[in-house]
């Protein structure tokens, strides 16, 4: 057993949750996501990120459009629509009880 | 100084170091085998590629050159495909947005890299994993037959994609795409990355073409290579014929037949080993029948052992083989030596022996010697066909039994008496005094005196029981003051040239009477 594996593996499961949850306090682009997400130690490895933006694109929770940067090509920006609302508060509410169990059990215990 | 190149990357230009472009490219190619080649992993990795500028261009700053740590540091932000599948959410919800399940086919395509032509023939011989020689072959046979195999191939130019990713390649070569597999397909690639660098049209134009010719040459190669393969064929059926020849007299010639076949005009059935015998003293003529036979042996043999290696490619010990035969081969060689090396004390000694004696005429008062050579000299029991002539010497064989033959030399000397003389002296050679003289002893000259006739045989022999020890015989008649001798033509083979009482020819004093006038020899 590897506690930075362990780790990993809860990351992996709230990932989406954290994506979907930023984008909902304003539209961002892929490099601001990371940034926040970076900051707050959610992502080891930036490649992670898109392949999962796409898929929830695809999937319609995301919509993108393109915009002009003061430097360089043109960005992606990410924005949250009403189905991506839904879903999100879906997984805010399962998250929600999540913590509440694991800290019932953990209190418990003490 | 380093080369460096332009290229193009999430719609920006960068100036990029060779390595850090080698090492970028293979990045993303590994990106590419990973996520697949659908809509979606395209759109995937063209964010990857926007990002992968974006982090370039902050690392750059006011700099120019992309360099190989600018890189690393990229590929270490991004991630590589393993570290992005570990921390993936969608492995399991949705097995077709990665294209893994597809990888495990194996599909045919066009090989691009290995082409000739379009990669038809190079395509096919990755997919089925044979030599694409074959297919070329085969396009090429069909084609010259019917013009079939360039329908075919056009037909396949078309339907074929051409595999252009690693991971169209691996799939072409039916290479399950994992990470593993991945990873060393990067490595084999790297060095066709380097060759596509920094290819502009004309170059790749270039480029191609050469290889084209290159593989042409290849193709060529091929032909030279089975010519070779019938030449070698050749020699080695060469090799083993000369080798077996070369056996089959050696054992026939040494041990059971004629050396006289192989080297000597006429035919008498005595073998080396015979022949030998005459000579070398030993206890059994093994001793140097075995070595010549090793030392002439030994070659064919390995002639023969070279030419069966040649045709089936055996695999032995080589170097073992080797090694015992040439130091069997090298002790033949001293032993054969040694051997001969003792036997030359048997020449060391030269020694001799006299006998002189009166010969008595019937007729006293007859003033004339006849000297005749005997006719009917039968060589003992042999016939003529059992002679072996060598230099002066021959050997005589019949039922197993040699005989040594030599020449005696004919002297005309004057007579200190007032008879006729003769004398015989014969010499030999030995190891010590007492065998040289009893060698000398042993020699027999055969002669008669009959009348006025002396019947003096043209050769001496060797008994069966002596050996050859260079045994000579010289021959003097004596003639007194006053009186003549007649020599008879059959005599003129053994007369020595070298007369003390006659400066002439041998074929000068055949058949003439001789008066000795004086110290000379006088013609009558």
């Amino acid at each position: 057993m590897n506690a930075e594996n362990a780790k990993a593996q809860m990351r992996k499961g709230v990932l989406e949750l954290c994506i979907l949850s930023i984008l909902s306090r304003g539209d961002s682009y892929t490099t601001d996501l990371i940034n926040q997400l970076k900051n707050e130690e959610m992502l080891v490895v930036e490649g992670t990120l898109y392949p999962l933006l796409t898929r929830q694109k695809n999937a319609g929770l995301l919509s993108y459009r393109w915009e002009e940067s003061p430097q360089g090509p043109p960005r992606k920006y990410y924005a949250l629509t009403p189905k991506g609302e839904e879903y999100l508060k879906q997984l805010e509410e399962g998250w929600d009880k999540l913590v509440k169990t694991v800290n019932a059990i953990r209190s418990n215990d003490k | 100084m380093k080369k460096s190149i332009k290229i193009s990357l999430g719609g920006v230009a960068f100036t990029i170091e060779e390595d850090a472009y080698e090492a970028l490219d293979t990045y993303i190619e590994s990106l590419k085998a990973h996520f697949g080649n659908d809509e979606e992993a395209q759109e995937v990795i063209s964010d990857l590629e926007k990002r992968a500028a974006e982090l370039l261009v902050e690392m750059l700053g006011g700099k120019e050159i992309v360099t190989i740590e600018m890189v690393s540091e990229v590929i270490e932000t991004l991630g590589k495909p393993e570290q992005i599948s570990s921390e993936d959410t969608a492995d399991q919800q949705d097995p077709t947005a990665t294209g893994r399940e597809r990888n495990a086919k194996h599909r045919l395509y066009r090989d691009p890299q290995n082409a000739l032509v379009a990669g038809v023939g190079a395509g096919l011989g990755a997919y089925f994993n044979i030599d694409p020689l074959v297919f070329r072959i085969l396009f090429a046979v069909l084609t010259l037959a019917n013009g079939l195999g360039a329908a075919i191939y056009i037909a396949l130019w078309i339907v074929l994609p051409q595999a252009e990713t690693l991971r169209q390649r691996m799939e072409m070569r039916g290479e399950e795409v994992n990470i593993s597999n991945l990873e060393k397909n990067i490595k084999n690639e790297f060095e066709k990355v380097r060759s596509n660098m920094n290819r502009n049209k004309f170059a790749g134009a270039m480029e191609r073409f050469l290889s084209a010719l290159g593989r042409a040459f290849v193709s060529l190669g091929s032909v030279l290579v089975v010519i070779a393969k019938v030449f070698r064929a050749i020699v080695a059926v060469a090799f083993i014929g000369i080798g077996l020849l070369g056996i089959m007299a050696s054992v026939l010639s040494l041990f059971m037949g004629d050396i006289v076949v192989a080297l000597l005009p006429n035919h008498s059935g005595l073998t080396i080993g015979q022949l030998l015998a005459t000579t070398f003293d030993l206890g059994s003529t093994l001793w140097v029948i075995v070595p010549v036979f090793l030392i002439v042996f030994i070659p064919f043999l390995s002639l023969i052992f070279l030419g069966l290696r040649m045709v089936f490619r055996f695999s032995v010990r080589g170097s073992v083989i080797f090694v015992t035969s040439a130091s069997v081969w090298i002790l033949a060689v001293l032993l054969l030596a040694s051997v001969t090396f003792l036997q030359v004390r048997s020449f060391t000694i030269r020694e001799s022996v006299t006998e002189r004696f009166e010969l008595s005429l019937a007729d006293a008062t007859a003033t004339t010697l006849r000297l005749v050579g005997d006719e009917d000299f039968d060589y003992g029991d042999y016939n003529p066909e059992q002679i072996v002539r060598i230099d002066d010497y021959s050997v005589a064989y019949s039922g197993g039994f040699t005989k040594i033959i030599g020449k005696p030399k004919l002297y005309i000397a004057k007579s200190e008496s007032d008879s006729f003389e003769m004398s015989v002296v014969k010499k030999s050679r030995g190891a010590s005094r007492q065998t040289a003289k009893s060698s000398a002893d042993a020699v027999k000259l055969e002669y008669t005196l009959v009348g006025d006739r002396l019947v003096l045989s043209p050769y001496f022999y060797i008994p069966y029981n002596q050996k050859w020890r260079v045994q000579e015989v010289e021959v003097t008649v004596y003639v007194p003051d006053g009186k003549a001798i007649y020599i008879e033509h059959n005599l003129e083979n053994i007369l020595s040239s070298d007369q003390e009482y006659c400066s002439c020819w041998p074929d000068e004093m055949v058949g003439n009477t001789w008066v000795m006038k004086d110290n000379r020899l006088v013609k009558q």
